[in-house]
């Protein structure tokens, strides 16, 4: 297996990502035009409400089937995207005996997982 | 508005090398008001989307070095731990002061930069752990019609520069695209057409780990993002594919006086 295969696996996730991500955006979208914002703490001068959201809430808006709910999918189908890119990496690389890229791809899925584990704590001091 | 606002970002951001949610999230907090850590939170999920697609494109096309990217992207995406870190502890107004900064600087490096295929720093020996990670790699210069070959060194002084641009990334939640570039062509000796290409593969996997962390702080609004993100992806096809064939110097001095006003106004309220 070549570096040019591995390339092209990546493209294909990274590609197929964002199209589902965007597909799943325009579908959340216009569900919420027709039931209208259920959320939020900002309005701007279009009458759209704004605000952040807790993953606790995310998934309570997922599994009632709420529009932002498919927003919050099509965002996490972007950030699946681009970690699954990585873990193929260090698949593919690990099969094919090519030692560095994969501890590389690997340590990045480390930090990836480091990330959530950081902003979980940092959440839990504030 | 807020897909205008995107569009306006991802063509502006293109051009300058600032990225999309650079330009977009000052113009949301100034205009329409939304709150900074807010727009930063949301911003970095546009740069993703952005960088999932013309990264990957230039992933496809050979630009973009894989292995550099990959072994670059431990640094920036440690920066952008601590740089999401750092946004959280830091008075806002200091946010932006530190952001209409970054708006100024970034963009210059933009304007002086040389024609593609063209070294800043060329190496023909690496050092061992660049050689032990492959950092070498060669592509087809369209223009020229040659096949150009790079040997990447220097990789501990370019992991301490990108862990700085990490640091940017996370703290503003944007691609941080023109300090990465500096870092490649000037300590590792990549061509520009290739660290142009590496970076923007490279912006995706920064801010995933930035995004993720703003997503548990509850600083994304999926609506916010919804909006943006294809304005962003829109305005950077648009500004790679038509604005950049005209190369027109005098537009990049234009777009980067836009990005001095948006930092001037960060500043003013900061201050």
């Amino acid at each position: 297996m070549g570096q040019k295969s591995l390339e092209k696996s990546v493209y294909m996730i990274l590609r197929f990502s964002v199209m589902l991500s965007l597909m799943l955006t325009i579908a959340g979208l216009i569900v919420l035009f027709i039931r209208g914002p259920t959320m939020g703490l900002i309005r701007d001068s279009s009458g759209l409400r704004f605000g952040g959201l807790s993953i606790g809430r995310a998934v309570e808006k997922i599994v009632s089937g709420d529009p932002l709910g498919i927003l919050w999918i099509s965002i996490i189908t972007l950030i699946g995207g681009v970690i699954a890119s990585i873990a193929v990496s260090a698949f593919r690389t690990y099969r094919s005996r090519d030692k560095p890229l994969a501890i590389v791809s690997i340590i990045l899925i480390v930090i990836v997982v480091l990330s959530a584990f950081i902003g979980i704590f940092v959440r839990s001091l504030h | 508005m807020i897909f205008a606002i995107g569009f306006l970002g991802g063509l502006i951001g293109a051009l300058t090398g600032l990225g999309g949610s650079a330009i977009a999230s000052p113009i949301l907090v100034s205009y329409l008001g939304i709150p900074l850590r807010l727009a930063i939170g949301s911003g970095i999920i546009a740069t993703i989307a952005n960088s999932s697609t013309s990264g990957a494109n230039y992933l496809a096309k050979g630009l973009a070095n894989l292995r550099v990217g990959y072994s670059l992207a431990i640094a920036t995406m440690l920066g952008s731990i601590i740089g999401v870190t750092i946004n959280l502890y830091i008075p806002t107004k200091a946010l932006y002061i530190i952001f209409g900064i970054v708006l100024m600087i970034a963009p210059l490096p933009g304007l002086f930069r040389g024609s593609d295929g063209e070294f800043v720093k060329r190496y023909r020996n690496q050092d061992p752990i660049s050689a032990r990670l492959g950092l070498r790699g060669a592509y087809y210069d369209e223009r020229r019609r040659v096949v150009i070959e790079y040997y990447g060194s220097n990789y501990i002084l370019s992991f301490l520069s990108m862990l700085g641009a990490g640091i940017i990334s996370g703290m503003l939640g944007i691609g941080a695209g023109a300090f990465k570039v500096l870092s490649m062509d000037y300590i590792l000796g990549l061509p520009f057409k290739v660290s142009t290409a590496t970076s923007s593969f490279m912006i995706g996997l920064t801010a995933t780990s930035g995004g993720i962390q703003y997503m548990v702080l509850g600083y994304t609004d999926p609506l916010l993002v919804a909006l943006l993100t294809p304005g962003v992806i829109l305005g950077s096809y648009v500004s790679s594919n038509i604005l950049n064939r005209l190369t027109s110097r005098v537009l990049r001095i234009i777009f980067t006086a836009v990005v001095w006003l948006l930092g001037i106004e960060m500043i003013s309220r900061g201050i």
